[in-house]
């Protein structure tokens, strides 16, 4: 059994995909999203702490993203993640089902040029 | 004299402990990205298919959903995640083996496991937890990680197949 050559084509073709996406990210204005299970709230991009769940999650906010500094879920992952600050970033703690999610407007121009 | 159902029973018992014992011990491993793992069991799954055959595969790759979060804790929530997406993988490596065996090696249908896992993932998360579009903005970039370390256990499983020849030979009584 030995490499062929469709395995790269097929591998290059996986890769390829993701990374057309990740290519076509929006980036107009950006827009903080507190996700919660169902509900999906606006919050402001300013200085803030917010505390959810009885204070067993705690998000710092500022005014170019936000992070998860405490969580009680198993894993932390969240925590780990970091911040959100760059468009379509998104950081999820699934067993809390909490997302934070920084949307961009698409610009209605690819470039001006004058 | 042995059986070749006996044989069968018993290789598909070893592989489902190679999966499981690699599943508990991967999350031991850190990787880069949070929340990422390489998915080594994967391989015991893999050998399922090319040496034994589909079912066989199928019964490792349930008892590895359910016995994997049972060993590591947060039961419920990585049980409904990872039993649906690693049947679909399973079934999705299966039908790429069945029909690209000649001119394909391991290596690529574990990327092609890893891609349907990490989206059948993501599918499950949006329905069950975070019911928002939004969560599929991480989707391309946990694929494409989820394709290289696919690619990563394919390399695997084919050096395991092409250095243990004993292994497919012990086999052979019963596969066509």
């Amino acid at each position: 059994m030995k490499i062929t050559k469709f395995d790269i084509i097929v591998i290059c073709l996986l890769i390829i995909i993701p990374l057309f996406y990740i290519a076509h990210q929006p980036n107009g204005n950006k827009k903080l999203f507190l996700i919660s299970g169902n509900e999906k709230k606006e919050i402001q991009l300013k200085d803030q702490i917010i505390k959810l769940n009885n204070g067993d999650v705690v998000i710092e906010v500022t005014k170019d993203g936000a992070r998860f500094i405490e969580n009680n879920c198993p894993g932390n992952i969240c925590v780990k993640t970091g911040w959100a600050e760059r468009c379509g970033q998104t950081v999820a703690c699934v067993p809390n089902r909490l997302a934070l999610v920084i949307e961009c407007e698409k610009e209605a121009f690819d470039a001006v040029s004058r | 004299m042995q059986s070749p159902d006996s044989k069968k029973l018993a290789l598909t018992g070893l592989f489902a402990a190679l999966t499981v014992s690699l599943g508990v011990f991967e999350t031991f491993i850190a990787l880069p990205v949070p929340g990422v793992r390489i998915g080594l069991s994967n391989v015991g799954i893999m050998l399922c298919l090319y040496i034994i055959d589909l079912p066989a595969a199928i019964y490792v790759a349930i008892a590895k959903s359910i016995l994997v979060p049972l060993l590591t804790g947060n039961l419920i929530v990585k049980m409904s995640i990872s039993l649906p997406a690693t049947l679909a993988a399973t079934l999705a490596m299966a039908l790429f083996i069945f029909i690209t065996i000649k001119h394909t090696s391991p290596l690529s249908a574990g990327s092609v496991g890893g891609f349907v896992h990490i989206i059948v993932q993501f599918f499950v998360v949006k329905n069950l937890y975070i019911k928002s579009d939004a969560i599929y903005n991480l989707l391309p970039y946990f694929t494409l990680f989820s394709v290289l370390t696919g690619a990563i256990t394919g390399y695997i499983t084919l050096l395991i197949l092409r250095n243990f020849p004993g292994v497919s030979k012990c086999t052979s009584t019963y596969k066509k």
